[in-house]
């Protein structure tokens, strides 16, 4: 796959209006690979007395990160479906943070994508969560004339 | 609950929520017990081709469902229930409109909570996401 489908790819995902309005930035896209970062907010508190971020978050980082690396596990670049998620939440999340990600896509056929992903926030051997995605492969990554 | 939270209600405790603000969830209830309620909101949408809430989010409904469902079903909780793990199916898009979600506490241990969670939007018999976790307890 050409490098300008990762671009394309990273571009299109950090626009999403939600993903744009948490702050989710790639740091890595590649085939089948990649890694994401987003930078702590007062928003994403969901324990205020400790100063924790809501599980959800890293959640929502995990999910966007495990889904694009879904995508670009294929070399025509394909959309892709959620099928499962499953998260599991090894420690508390730091409101003050930022939080890392990484992603790789461990097989995938012409129908099915299956990726695991991790997060941290102080060192990768701390983690804070570890996910497993299940991706069901549809249409083709639609490339504008003008992303190329 | 009365212990842990004095006397604030679950809708209180929610409010002062910032990620529960930051997306719109609500804490509600109905016929049936509570409901917790993701709001529609421009900024959660995830794909924008079909104008479907971001898979995060909807994560996010279950996660945050599953623990107020289980402090409403605690009788006497000592602690804020910590999740342990989450597994979410996803079943039909979520389309940019309210998305409500009901739990269940399948058992309640000493220490941990098996809890489900089921979504929907129009018609709670056509969910859109499905969801089981665990939760520290004690």
């Amino acid at each position: 796959m050409s490098l300008s489908v990762f671009k394309f790819m990273r571009h299109t995902v950090e626009n999403l209006p939600h993903c744009k309005k948490l702050g989710l930035k790639f740091t890595q896209l590649d085939e089948g690979v990649g890694a994401m970062q987003l930078d702590p907010k007062p928003e994403f508190i969901g324990n205020t007395a400790q100063n924790f971020m809501h599980s959800a978050i890293v959640t929502t980082l995990l999910d966007t990160l495990c889904g694009t690396v879904a995508s670009s596990a294929y070399s025509e670049g394909r959309t892709v479906a959620t099928l499962d998620l499953r998260l599991d939440h090894l420690d508390r999340l730091h409101g003050d943070r930022t939080l890392y990600a990484k992603a790789e896509c461990f097989h995938h056929n012409d129908d099915v994508a299956y990726v695991r992903g991790w997060a941290w926030q102080d060192s990768e051997d701390k983690m804070v969560a570890k996910a497993t995605g299940t991706f069901m492969a549809s249409g083709t990554f639609k490339l504008q004339k003008e992303d190329m | 609950m009365k212990t842990l939270f004095g006397t604030s209600s679950l809708q209180d405790i929610n409010t002062l929520i910032p990620y529960a603000q930051l997306v719109g969830l609500d804490i509600s209830s109905d016929e049936h017990g509570l409901l917790t309620i993701l709001r529609a909101h421009d900024d959660n949408i995830g794909n924008e081709i079909i104008g479907a809430v971001h898979g995060g989010v909807v994560a996010g409904l279950m996660e945050h469902a599953a623990s107020f469902h289980l402090l409403d079903e605690l009788a006497n909780p000592v602690r804020i229930p910590r999740i342990i793990n989450v597994s979410i199916d996803y079943l039909r898009p979520a389309l940019n409109k309210d998305t409500f979600a009901r739990g269940q506490v399948v058992k309640q241990g000493k220490r941990v909570a098996n809890v489900r969670v089921t979504a929907w939007q129009d018609d709670e018999n056509r969910p859109v996401a499905a969801a089981h976790a665990h939760f520290l307890i004690a």
